[in-house]
């Protein structure tokens, strides 16, 4: 797709071929899932969940290289809301590039602050995030708009605001301020509305769009970023259960066609196993587990995580929790 | 009820800021035939133009600037409501409601009380009164975010404040026997004018060069600033610009209340929230409707006058509940 190499420099590779990926993962899982244990001490996980995850996190990431430009980590994050309790405590992880990793874990564990210092939208009390090898607090707002794109949880938009127009905010950080439109922006704004299918209402105001269509023009706007670095926080809240699902194909569907990176917090655990390469569990302000969902993802892990004892299944192809 | 917003053409924006404009040059003209002094047009232009008539040079020397000091400061108030509305993203952020006004008219009151000299200086000093007061409230009303809520409520109390402290220096100013904190368009000489139209056009220049960030504004914060662009940035500079609008506009006529709050909302059920096309329409909007109150206000009870502010409670509170009963989601 053209919509690779184009940035200056911000790009991996595109990810292994969709179908390599989960068979990466599957026949790592059972040799390595017993062996690999899912829960690491908190005091390993500071220094373990950058090096040993990441190998877990399979081929496709070590393929890469892991300084990858665009490749995105925390180091050792530490945040506390307003001098409270602390919310982080010593987070380190490593997105892989060129897949979909899912933030898991139970409420007020962490995630959606792990992904606001992860995208400038918070500040640490310490350690860094490296987007690209470089620490993300010396990159420009405007700058880092143009290699990472945001589509928050709650998102408002005026109700006669054109979908099309929405969509177009979504080069402002590749326009001088205030100028008109060029080709290129022209070029990438249907584009962004073609991959997430809203070309046809391209026209209707924002108030007249059902839930699901709400979703996907906020995430054509952050396509329209032309971003190789995709965050989504709970892209599937408020939404009934067919556009949950058509947002998470959607989601992945951008990974495997366009090569994009997507970190999403996920509150459902079958979604999150589901629709991902990667999954990183948070407890307490830690890393407790991180991995593909095959191997590091079983009913103590789930315990840990979410405090309750819950079945998990699998089949051959799929894996999931029991919520009852 | 939302779905039948559809997206507005700029066409049509063009020709509602036009049929705007032709009601407020309509209005113009029917005030300055409103009054104590009755000429006929061909006279009143004769005695303009022509050869100088007692009667027409009265008109000219009274009407004309407070028809002049009314638009000016109609369009200056409304857009400094609809600024306001953005940058704070509450439909409720009314530089009266929320005490911007009530610190400019006390520093015009303190300066007009204790440095008479000051005259023309007193637009900037409201200015920095207002800019004061806003600064205080947006720090008071900050917790973690700007509750909508909380602003207003910080706002009104301390607009109560800043009311009473102008009605104490009109108190301790006295023997002028003219009230500091009058608001009205009585007696406007051109001087009045021609320091407004200096102080509108250093608004409403800037005014009509925001609209792209003031739609941005209609985002969340986090979007914005996802976006690259730091909303806060855009949000001060906003704000000052319409704390100026509203500051100058205050130093010469008062606290006029509600047409800040009303006109934008008004402008964006008719024109939609288009801010390219909002701003201007606003306006010309407010200076439309200060303007006919003002008229109104001169004539409903003459010989006597009824101030345009209180022409505009009278008529603006029962406008603003229909506006509220009609259920629609203005400014959400």
């Amino acid at each position: 797709m053209a919509a690779e190499g184009i940035m200056d420099g911000a790009i991996t590779s595109p990810r292994v071929a969709p179908a390599v990926a989960p068979a990466i993962a599957l026949a790592i899982a059972p040799a390595v899932a017993p062996a690999v244990a899912p829960r690491v001490a908190p005091a390993e996980s500071q220094a373990g969940c950058a090096a040993g995850a990441s190998g877990a996190a399979g081929g496709a990431a070590a393929e890469h290289g892991g300084a990858a430009d665009g490749a995105i980590a925390a180091e050792n994050l530490c945040f506390a809301y307003g001098g409270g309790a602390p919310v982080l405590s010593g987070v380190s992880c490593r997105i892989a590039p060129g897949a979909v990793t899912a933030l898991m874990g139970a409420n007020a564990c962490g995630k959606t602050t792990l992904m606001r210092l992860m995208t400038k939208g918070l500040r640490p009390d310490s350690g860094r995030v490296l987007l690209g090898g470089r620490d993300i607090a010396g990159i420009g707002l405007r700058d880092f708009a143009r290699r990472a794109a945001i589509v928050h949880q709650k998102n408002t938009a005026p109700d006669d605001l054109s979908v099309k127009r929405l969509v177009g905010y979504g080069r402002i950080p590749h326009a001088p301020p205030f100028s008109p439109p060029s080709k290129r922006d022209g070029e990438r704004v249907a584009w962004a509305m073609s991959a997430t299918g809203v070309s046809d209402i391209a026209d209707r105001p924002m108030g007249a769009l059902s839930g699901g269509q709400r979703q996907r023009a906020f995430i054509a706007m952050a396509l329209a970023q032309e971003t190789k670095l995709l965050f989504l926080d709970e892209p599937t809240a408020y939404l009934d259960v067919r556009y949950q699902v058509e947002i998470l194909r959607l989601i992945r569907e951008l990974n495997r066609s366009h090569g994009i990176t997507i970190v999403k917090v996920l509150h459902d655990i079958n979604q999150a196993l589901a629709y991902s390469d990667e999954v990183i569990g948070l407890r307490g302000g830690r890393v407790l587990v991180q991995g593909p969902p095959r191997g590091v993802i079983d009913s103590r892990a789930i315990q840990e995580l979410f405090r309750i004892r819950l079945e998990v299944k699998t089949d051959g192809r799929h894996m999931w929790v029991l919520p009852v | 009820m939302t779905t039948g917003a559809k997206p507005k053409p700029a066409a049509r924006g063009v020709a509602a800021c036009l049929a705007a404009a032709a009601l407020c040059a309509a209005a113009a003209l029917l005030a300055i035939r409103t009054g104590t002094i009755a000429v006929a047009w061909g006279d009143l232009l004769r005695g303009l133009f022509v050869e100088y008539d007692p009667a027409v040079a009265a008109i000219y020397d009274l009407r004309f600037p407070r028809i002049l000091v009314a638009l000016l400061a109609g369009a200056e108030i409304s857009v400094s409501g609809l600024l306001l509305q953005a940058a704070l993203r509450n439909p409720l952020a009314d530089p009266g409601i929320i005490g911007v006004s009530g610190g400019a008219a006390l520093v015009a009151a303190a300066v007009a009380a204790f440095f008479p000299a000051l005259y023309f200086s007193v637009p900037l000093l409201a200015f920095a009164g207002g800019m004061l007061a806003f600064l205080l409230i947006y720090a008071l009303s900050w917790k973690g975010g700007l509750d909508p809520v909380r602003i207003v409520l910080v706002g009104v109390a301390a607009s109560a404040a800043f009311a009473g402290l102008s009605s104490a220096i009109a108190g301790a100013g006295g023997g002028t026997g003219v009230s500091l904190s009058v608001s009205g368009l009585s007696q406007r000489t051109w001087g009045d004018v021609r320091l407004l139209a200096a102080y509108a056009a250093a608004g409403l220049v800037p005014a009509f060069c925001l609209p792209p960030a003031c739609n941005l504004m209609a985002l969340e914060d986090d979007a914005v600033r996802g976006l690259g662009v730091s909303a806060n940035a855009l949000r001060a500079a906003i704000s000052a610009v319409a704390v100026l609008l509203v500051s100058s506009a205050t130093a010469v006529v008062g606290v006029v209340g509600f047409l800040a709050l009303i006109v934008p909302h008004a402008a964006r059920r008719l024109v939609g929230s288009d801010h390219r096309v909002l701003t201007p329409f606003a306006a010309i909007l407010g200076a439309l409707v200060l303007l006919v109150a003002d008229t109104v206000g001169r004539r409903v009870a003459a010989p006597y006058e009824v101030p345009a502010s209180v022409v505009m409670s009278v008529a603006g509170g029962p406008f603003f509940i229909f506006l509220l009963r009609r259920g629609d989601r203005v400014g959400r």
